[in-house]
């Protein structure tokens, strides 16, 4: 996740790209410079969209684009793979922005928009960001095949928060939002996430996770009167500040008894709390239990 | 036919854990014996005795006793003549007490450790001792920029190094330079991570992780305390302080290789050389930008490890782990701490550490690493008395 880059995705390999290598269609490539390497990601993704070979993959990786500028911006990335759309007809799945906190601090990568790929890429079925900064992912795009929406940030925008919620995605399955906290740019309410908890906007959601949450307890009272998880069948709120206020609202919470999966990973919840979860929902994942102290409650991803 | 083997004499902190574990490994072989000396006696006495000629000679660490810290800080206060560097006279240093966690001026210890070192070898060299390591080497293995020097002028793959730091602003200005942006900062003389800055630039930001707080002294000077757990800074004043702080202690600066990934988190390698080979390896799995088991990183084995990158990329560590002990030919022993970075790039040494074999219940074909060290003492002196000497 944030401290180890991809080894695989989607049950296909990732590896680094290296200009002038043979491609082979089942790995997913992975683009990335260290602060001393010589030719820039661009160079190596013309290089990679310059082989006709790479006309049969269907997935990529951005990784570290960023070289000794932690500030520069993924925009002319973002173009470049606009450019390449008609050598990459088979592309589906983009991860933009496997980048550890090793390469970078999360809250520093320089995102920027992301429609454009949306507009370029209309069979795209999975896709994955990591940053906020600059975020867009454009307002009220249709993207029919979109099975699956990750973004991952430190601290998310509001304005991200509801041009994610105005995409039009029938096909949407699963839907992951790192929410993070105000320190690194969270600015949003949960009261943003109304449309979604009344279940009148992905028709089709089965998974659901708002991870990375300094207002998880508030999202996990919430859920509880929500439409939206009679649809779902697995919840994700794990990574957060859920404490025992938000615990017990999920224990006592009937209609929440029908998922397959709840991930509460990383909480600040009390033994007591914890035991009532695990009775309501056996195999609920209560694991990396974290100690209330001075600092108060902290996300798991946030710098 | 065969001489009695003369015992091996150790000198180290008597009752400390390493005292135990190698009197123990001792223990094992039925003829070996063991002379133990104290570094406080030593250094009280400015004399260690031996008695037999050709005995094989171990330092051990001075490490974690207040009253030898204390002897060193006060051999080293003549020493500490370089402003730059934070010092104090004797009889300050008589006045101090233990304050566990605190950074005493590593600079003057580290003067004094090496002037303790250099007259225990002119003493002892008289005796024909066997040094398990040269205490020369010890000194520059306990010596961060030279260390580096050294490994650097032997090919040895070590990151790219900004040289010894003045403070903040000096440090901003060889990141700038260089287009550096993440770097690391530390103590040259510091142990387990102790005093160490990992420091990101960018776009006119900046932010900090350190191993230690700041405090201030009832005489009003700034100090470094370690810390138990890893602390983030993002305020530019507050971080041009602290680095302030470390630089006092004498500083270097090396690019921040980035680690790669295991269990989502980074990982480092401990790789204990012994007689020229790479015998323990253990990896160092953390959360924090520090890979030191005492801030909560947890450990792999060496199997583990192979499986996880690979026979080849494992062989080269390895490989590169014994290139860098190759720089202390006088060393029987050393642990060198290797990185693998995210884009693969092969492995690069990070550090050398003389105390680095303490690694009880680590075992390698079926030894620990003092059972290591003596095996291979022992062979030494099988081949000498073979080829007659």
């Amino acid at each position: 996740m944030i401290n180890e880059n991809l080894t695989s995705w989607l049950g296909h390999p990732v590896e680094d790209y290296l200009p002038g290598q043979q491609i082979n269609p089942q790995v997913y490539y992975r683009f990335r410079v260290d602060w001393d390497t010589e030719v820039s990601v661009i160079e190596m993704m013309a290089a990679f969209t310059a082989d006709p070979s790479a006309a049969d993959i269907t997935g990529l990786v951005v990784g570290a684009w960023f070289g000794d500028d932690s500030g520069a911006s993924s925009e002319e990335i973002v173009q470049l793979l606009v450019g390449a759309r008609e050598r990459l007809p088979k592309l589906e799945a983009i991860f933009f922005g496997d980048v550890i906190s090793e390469e970078n601090e999360i809250s520093w990568i320089q995102q920027s928009d992301m429609s454009p790929l949306f507009a370029a890429y209309p069979g795209l079925k999975h896709f994955v960001v990591r940053g906020g900064n600059d975020l867009g992912l454009g307002s009220n795009l249709h993207l029919g095949s979109l099975k699956s929406l990750t973004v991952q940030t430190g601290g998310m925008e509001r304005a991200t928060l509801d041009q994610a919620l105005s995409l039009d995605l029938p096909a949407l399955e699963r839907l992951e939002l790192w929410l993070g906290t105000d320190g690194y740019g969270w600015t949003g309410e949960v009261s943003q996430l109304k449309p979604l908890f009344d279940d009148t906007l992905f028709p089709n959601l089965r998974h659901l996770g708002l991870r990375n949450s300094e207002v998880a307890d508030a999202i996990a009272e919430a859920l509880c009167a929500a439409p939206i998880v009679d649809r779902i069948d697995s919840l994700d709120l794990s990574l957060g500040t859920l404490t025992d206020k938000g615990g017990t609202a999920l224990a006592n919470c009937p209609r929440l008894k029908r998922l397959k999966d709840l991930d509460l990973h990383h909480h600040f919840m009390s033994e007591s709390v914890m035991k009532g979860l695990a009775a309501e929902f056996p195999g609920v994942n209560l694991a990396d239990r974290q100690d209330l102290d001075k600092y108060g409650p902290y996300v798991a991803i946030g710098e | 036919m065969i001489d009695a083997m003369a015992p091996i004499q150790c000198l180290w902190i008597p009752g400390s854990p390493r005292a135990l574990l190698f009197t123990q490994a001792v223990q094992k072989p039925a003829d070996t014996t063991l002379v133990g000396h104290s570094w406080a006696e030593v250094l009280e006495t400015g004399d260690c005795e031996v008695k037999d000629r050709n005995a094989w000679f171990r330092i051990d660490s001075p490490g974690r006793d207040w009253e030898v810290e204390r002897a060193l800080l006060k051999r080293g206060a003549l020493l500490a003549a370089d402003e730059r560097y934070a010092s104090a006279p004797e009889e300050r240093v008589a006045t101090w007490v233990e304050d566990p966690g605190r950074i005493w001026p590593s600079r003057q210890h580290f003067l004094g450790f090496r002037d303790a070192l250099s007259t225990l070898r002119a003493s002892l060299d008289e005796k024909e001792v066997k040094w398990m390591q040269d205490p020369q080497e010890i000194s520059i293995m306990c010596d961060k920029h030279a260390a580096r020097e050294r490994m650097a002028a032997a090919g040895v793959r070590i990151p790219h190094g900004l040289g010894l730091i003045d403070g903040f602003d000096h440090l901003v200005s060889l990141m700038e330079e260089t287009r550096l942006n993440r770097v690391f900062l530390k103590l040259c003389h510091g142990s387990s991570a102790s005093g160490a800055v990992a420091i990101a630039l960018g776009s006119g930001r900046i932010r900090a992780y350190s191993t230690s707080t700041m405090e201030r002294s009832a005489e009003g000077d700034t100090f470094l305390r370690n810390s138990r757990s890893p602390i983030e800074w993002n305020g530019l004043s507050e971080i041009r302080r602290l680095v302030d702080a470390v630089c006092r202690h004498r500083a270097i600066g090396e690019a921040w290789v980035p680690k790669a990934g295991w269990e989502d988190r980074r990982f480092d390698v401990r790789i204990v050389v012994i007689g020229g080979r790479a015998r323990q390896v253990v990896a160092r799995l953390s959360k924090t930008p520090f890979t030191n088991l005492q801030l909560g990183a947890t450990r792999r084995s060496a199997e583990e490890l192979r499986e996880r990158i690979g026979f080849q990329a494992f062989v080269s560590m390895c490989e590169e782990a014994e290139r860098a002990m190759t720089c202390f030919p006088g060393s029987l022993h050393g642990g060198v701490d290797l990185v693998l970075s995210t884009g693969n790039q092969g492995p690069r040494v990070i550090e050398v550490n003389a105390f680095g074999d303490l690694l009880p219940s680590v075992r390698h074909e079926g030894l620990e690493t003092y059972g290591w060290e003596l095996k291979v003492i022992a062979e030494r002196d099988a081949q000498v008395s073979a080829t007659g000497r």
